[in-house]
């Protein structure tokens, strides 16, 4: 394939793709910023170049100073991995003006899908159904909220450029819009340096299901069923699974070749995702496009799972040039995953991003477990950047046996030093809402206070006895991390005499 | 040991988020107030203990952070000060009408000037935190004292932004 792979991300997806690189033999370069100098995805790559300062858009969104990296490490792609540059055309394009292989589709593809606009007169001539929303020409605050007026309330202001929930706000009154404008107007700016907005009639009670495809230049495009991403907090997904529990064989049929038309007609290459918001309505489940993501998703591992496949690994051959490994007869569903997003958040003080040194980071492992994550033990986790900690896929043979392994995961997952969302998912796990199945993209706020209720008492008492035991009991706690102390007889100490 | 139950080494306060409970320590583990059966404490590896309440058994992960302890329990995290019995509380410290940052964060916009009436709940200043927008409201209805910080500035947790003089 390739000989040198640099990788324009950070955490746990530049981890992940190094891991991908070592595996096929390729020399894997990462790239950091100053906040990032002793990273785990630094110190697990072949090489690693300097970008910037510690801020995302004087580093990892710095075009010049990533394809002056990939030039002086003799890099022959590179992968955007997700988030940052990942669906930036004029990355794909400078990497392409610069003799470097972009690892995702052809900059035009990514220019065309990122236009909220283009995609949808795309799907619209695909006869891929779509939701009622537009960017107005007038670009101006009034001239975004007389769109929203003219759509309909609720609306969904957001970011043309935009992903991932930010620069994203609901207005569901008149007087509202105001105010979300301008706040999705700062955050659109912020986070994509384009302050473009689209504007979006709100589809309530919907299920966020979404389809993977992978194509290559050869003409050949297969989807890998769906994903369903309901679970989500200010449209930030929290909960991942596959196959979607409220998707029938017959739909699943439906949405994947809508899925695969929606690629073929934006002439996409490499592995995409094409996202449909779905709603019961009175004829039936009916699904919309909701846009494409031209990229690899923070989720991929569901579909790994249940598929068999790696995607990263296809993505980097497509990229070559060789064609697609798997015909679509060939690929079957098998079993059931779930992936829950672990953050640095405290989910008891309005989920505020934690940060700080990790004083005890330890994994949960086991058969049907996986754990990508882009943090170690002793490590920070730092304040630039988006608090995503770590990912726990569960794989089991249904959705029960699924629910219960990643529960029992979660409760193994040790984290000390900062707060996290882990409780959090427990409960969302255990939920009896999530565990029917029946849930839309409301479900979290809709039961805020049941999820985030303190655990039972002998739980707390368990906590509380072990710190007092520590602090007063004659055996000296050890040490956080490294090697432990001399020998202590206190440890070694069975009873008192009496 | 002859089965003679161990004379209690202390007894203890430990404060957390969700209250103070008062613990009687032993070579074994604890007795915690309020719960019939003790808590047998042994050490598995490094940082990891299990403790078994009556019937049930848990995996329990600690460790020290200077004055605190950081105790994990069934995914849910604990921060616990254990104090002696007869040590007083420590008195609150801090401007009660202060305006903090909860995390390190920069200030995007300052939204009120000194001498300017606030109600509770109005918005006061605009963060930037991990690329989201995050504002900081006032506690109580009052008058601005003091503005402790610039538009752009990086600020720390728990340092005064803005004081409050409360009013009613």
């Amino acid at each position: 394939v390739f000989r040198r792979l640099l990788i324009a991300n950070r955490g746990e997806i530049a981890l992940r793709i190094v891991r991908a690189c070592r595996e096929m033999g390729i020399q894997s370069v990462a790239i950091y910023s100053d906040a990032d100098a002793a990273a785990p995805h630094v110190l697990a790559a072949d090489r690693a170049e300097r970008v910037g300062p510690p801020p995302a858009s004087e580093s990892y969104l710095a075009v010049g100073a990533i394809i002056d990296a990939a030039r002086r490490s003799g890099a022959e792609a590179v992968h955007p991995g997700y988030g940052f540059l990942a669906e930036n055309a004029a990355f794909a394009a400078a990497c392409a003006g610069a003799g470097l292989v972009f690892v995702g589709p052809p900059a035009g593809v990514i220019e065309r899908m990122g236009s909220k606009i283009e995609a949808r007169r795309l799907m619209q001539s695909a006869g891929v159904p779509v939701v009622p929303g537009e960017t107005p020409d007038d670009q101006s605050d009034t001239g975004i909220v007389a769109a929203a007026r003219r759509i309909g309330l609720p609306a969904l202001i957001k970011a043309s450029a935009g992903g991932g929930g930010k620069g994203m706000r609901i207005a569901r009154e008149a007087r509202e819009l105001a105010e979300s404008v301008a706040a999705a107007r700062r955050e659109a700016l912020a986070a994509f340096a384009d302050g473009t907005l689209y504007v979006e009639r709100l589809i309530e009670q919907a299920r966020h299901i979404e389809v993977q495809i992978v194509a290559d230049r050869h003409g050949q495009c297969v989807h890998l069923f769906e994903r369903d991403c309901s679970v989500q907090r200010r449209h930030q997904k929290v909960i991942e699974e596959s196959p979607s529990p409220v998707v029938s064989p017959s739909l699943r049929g439906e949405l994947g070749a809508a899925a695969v038309a929606a690629a073929r007609a934006a002439g996409y290459e490499n592995a995409g995702t094409i996202e449909f918001l779905m709603a019961r309505e009175q004829h039936g489940d009916a699904f919309y496009f909701l846009e494409m993501n031209t990229r690899l998703q923070v989720e991929h591992p569901v579909t790994e799972a249940v598929t068999g496949v790696d995607l990263v690994r296809a993505q980097l051959r497509i990229a070559a040039g060789e064609r697609l490994p798997w015909s679509q007869e060939a690929l079957a569903l098998r079993g059931h995953a779930i992936e829950a997003r672990v953050y640095a958040e405290d989910p008891d003080d309005g989920f505020l991003p934690q940060s700080g040194p990790l004083i005890l980071y330890r994994e949960p492992t086991g058969p049907g477990i996986r754990v990508d994550s882009g943090v170690r033990e002793g490590t920070d986790m730092p304040v630039h950047y988006d608090p995503l900690m770590a990912k726990v896929i569960a794989h089991a043979e249904d959705r029960t046996s699924c629910l219960a392994r990643l529960e029992a995961a979660l409760a193994r997952f040790a984290v000390l030093g900062v707060r996290t969302n882990v409780a959090f998912l427990i409960r969302v796990l255990a939920h009896p809402g999530f565990q029917s199945g029946i849930f839309d993209t409301g479900f979290l706020d809709g039961h805020r206070d049941e999820l985030t209720a303190p655990g039972d008492a002998a739980s707390i008492a368990a906590a509380v006895a072990t710190a007092g035991w520590l602090a007063r009991g004659g055996i000296r706690p050890d040490e956080p991390h490294g090697q432990p102390r001399v020998p202590d007889p206190w440890d070694t100490l069975t009873g008192w005499r009496s | 040991v002859g089965g003679s139950r161990t004379p209690p080494l202390a007894r203890v306060i430990v404060e957390g988020d969700g209250g103070a409970s008062a613990v009687e320590i032993t070579a074994e583990g604890a007795r915690v107030e309020g719960l019939a059966a003790p808590a047998r404490v042994s050490r598995v590896a490094p940082a990891e203990y299990r403790v078994a309440i009556g019937e049930r058994t848990f995996t329990v992960f600690a460790v020290a952070d200077r004055d605190r302890w950081w105790v994990f329990v069934d995914g849910r995290v604990h921060r616990l000060v254990v104090r002696d019995e007869r040590q007083p509380v420590r008195p609150a410290g801090g401007y009660h009408e202060a305006v903090v940052a909860p995390m390190p964060a920069t200030v995007v916009r300052i939204l009120v000037a000194p001498g300017a009436r606030v109600a509770r709940g109005d918005t006061l200043i605009l963060l930037d935190a991990m690329k989201m927008e995050l504002p900081l409201r006032s506690p109580r209805a009052g008058v601005v004292r003091t503005i402790a910080c610039r538009e752009g500035e990086l600020v720390q947790p728990d340092v005064l932004l803005i004081d409050i003089e409360p009013q009613e």
